[in-house]
């Protein structure tokens, strides 16, 4: 295990606004690292800092072994070629072809140009790469966006929101992507109000609640971890809440036994479910 | 070519292809142009007036058009990616700034031939004229990087067009000392007063001091502009 984030005590303050307080948590290198939270939450905010766009008010990050407000000119310029980045906001030049966005961003990274219509596959848009910007849909530009994020191989991908403007189709699509470039070695820190898409995608995620770390942890483990004690056996004489204990399972094969089962669950929560119980919120 | 040019030379193409297709852009650039027929007159006239349509092709074409530019990138946050990129500040600034100074050089040609400003030597020219444009395209950039949105260009830019263009005309009415003094300092009138010189026979060792004095203008234009960049790659 090797530490790729390391964030400790942050926070960030705008005037009197409390963005981020006293948050920690680590990253390990090749983790898709999930960050959870409700509109103004302080995601965006937490992926500013981690990319060197902003500067957190006290506490370190460290990425790459390096803390990222003491970075000077060497290492910012070795910090940000090796990570890849998709904001919240489209940040393409509207007035030019997607081949030129990319062509431009492939001479600055200094990769060769054939990289375009690579990741241009990656994010099923190799057939309009002569299209002007202007005229993209939301979903199709946030994939540019990402598709531009990813020429460069970086070691870390920030996300912000990757799927948030994105069709069922295209989101599988893009999550496949994600889970492949991760497996060959992409560590992924993401944002996202999507609880499906966490649980598809991540193994670690972090719930944040005004600005706290309400819970961090495996899903597997979260949902263990805050899973009803109880068991609900559905029967030919009704439905019944069975505690996990001797008298439980002995009721259970009761039934079994007699043929009088129907069905059984055990009360699994959903991180939806996880996180509406550890901040008391309801998720937008 | 080292990456630094190519780099450099990546950000002037992308400039080109969309100054290109950006038809305000392109209109502004040519406002000092269209401007210069009014002020083709035959009578005698002062300095100021003569170097007039020059200094309006430098700080409309020179600080105006690359003012808009980079505001335009800040307001559509793609700076910040370039920011984010590895190109380091110097190359971003350099590619910003290329096709803009084509832009003024054309303006400035353009508007001395339909103006008819007398003709003044080359080489004391182009020393003029380097030390202007560089620092008109800082200021311009500096102004962008201030501004949140292309509009808010003209508000910035304006107060200090009218101090640059007008302040030598009207300055004088106020018959003070120290602001005509500080007026001649501004780039504009060292511009008026070098070729001044130059119309009425004086050669290049007479104008190094306005030649000076316009360079310590680009020379601290450029570093200030450099400081807010830096200081731009980071939010609140
Ligand atoms: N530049 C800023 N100036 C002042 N306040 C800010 C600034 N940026 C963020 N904030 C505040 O900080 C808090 C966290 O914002 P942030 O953008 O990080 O939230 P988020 O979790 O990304 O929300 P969303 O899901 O809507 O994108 C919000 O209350 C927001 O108003
Ligand atoms: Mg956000």
């Amino acid at each position: 295990m090797e530490p790729i984030i390391e964030v400790q005590a942050l926070t960030k303050a705008f005037g009197n606004k409390q963005a981020l307080r006293q948050i920690d948590f680590t990253i390990q290198r090749g983790e898709i690292y999930g960050f959870l939270g409700p509109s103004g939450s302080g995601k965006t905010t937490t992926v500013k800092i981690l990319s060197g766009q902003m500067l957190p008010t006290t506490g370190t990050a460290r990425v790459f072994g390096v803390d990222i407000a003491k970075m000077n000119e060497v290492e910012r310029h070795r910090h940000l070629s090796r990570i890849g980045i998709l904001t919240d906001n489209s940040t393409l030049y509207d007035r030019l072809s997607i081949q030129d966005n990319l062509e431009l961003f492939c001479k600055l990274y200094n990769v060769p140009s054939s990289r375009a219509k690579e990741v241009l596959e990656q994010v099923n848009l190799a057939n309009e790469r002569q299209t002007t910007v202007k005229t993209l849909s939301k979903g199709m530009k946030q994939r540019v966006t990402l598709a531009r994020a990813l020429l460069h191989n970086p070691d870390i991908l920030f996300l912000d929101e990757p799927t948030s403007a994105l069709d069922p189709t295209n989101t599988r699509h893009i999550h496949d992507a994600l889970k492949a470039l991760n497996r060959a070695g992409t560590t992924i820190f993401l944002t996202t109000h999507d609880m499906e898409e966490a649980e598809s995608l991540c193994h670690q995620v972090a719930f944040l609640h005004q600005g706290h770390i309400a819970a961090m942890d495996t899903p597997q483990r979260l949902r263990l971890k805050y899973a009803d004690s109880t068991i609900t056996v559905t029967t030919t004489e009704g439905t019944y809440s069975v505690q996990r204990d001797d008298e439980g399972a002995r009721r259970i094969y009761d039934w079994m036994t007699t043929g009088k089962m129907v069905a059984i669950h055990s009360n699994e929560p959903t991180l939806s479910d996880i996180f509406i119980k550890v901040t008391g919120g309801i998720l937008k | 070519m080292t990456l630094a040019m190519k780099r450099v030379s990546a950000i002037i193409q992308k400039e080109w292809k969309d100054s290109s297709k950006n038809p305000v852009l392109l209109l502004t650039a040519a406002i000092p142009v269209i401007f210069a027929f009014l002020f083709r007159s035959e009578q005698s006239v002062g300095a100021s007036v003569l170097t007039m349509p020059m200094n309006m092709a430098l700080s409309i074409t020179g600080a105006f058009v690359q003012a808009m530019m980079v505001a335009e990138e800040k307001e559509k946050h793609t700076l910040r990616v370039l920011m984010l990129s590895p190109a380091k500040p110097i190359e971003v600034l350099l590619g910003k700034s290329a096709i803009s100074a084509i832009m003024t050089v054309s303006a400035v040609i353009l508007s001395i031939l339909i103006a008819n400003t007398p003709s003044i030597n080359l080489v004391s020219f182009l020393l003029l004229l380097i030390p202007n444009i560089v620092m008109y395209l800082a200021l311009g950039t500096l102004i962008g990087l201030m501004s949140r949105t292309s509009m808010e260009t003209s508000f910035l830019g304006m107060p200090l067009l009218l101090i640059f263009l007008m302040g030598p005309m009207f300055g004088a009415l106020l018959n003070s000392e120290a602001v005509n003094v500080a007026i001649g300092y501004l780039p504009t009138e060292q511009m008026a007063a070098a070729c001044d010189i130059l119309w009425n026979g004086g050669s290049l060792t007479d104008i190094w001091s306005h030649i000076g004095v316009t360079c310590i203008w680009a020379v601290a234009s450029v570093l200030l502009c450099i400081i807010v960049y830096r200081a731009k790659r980071y939010d609140a």
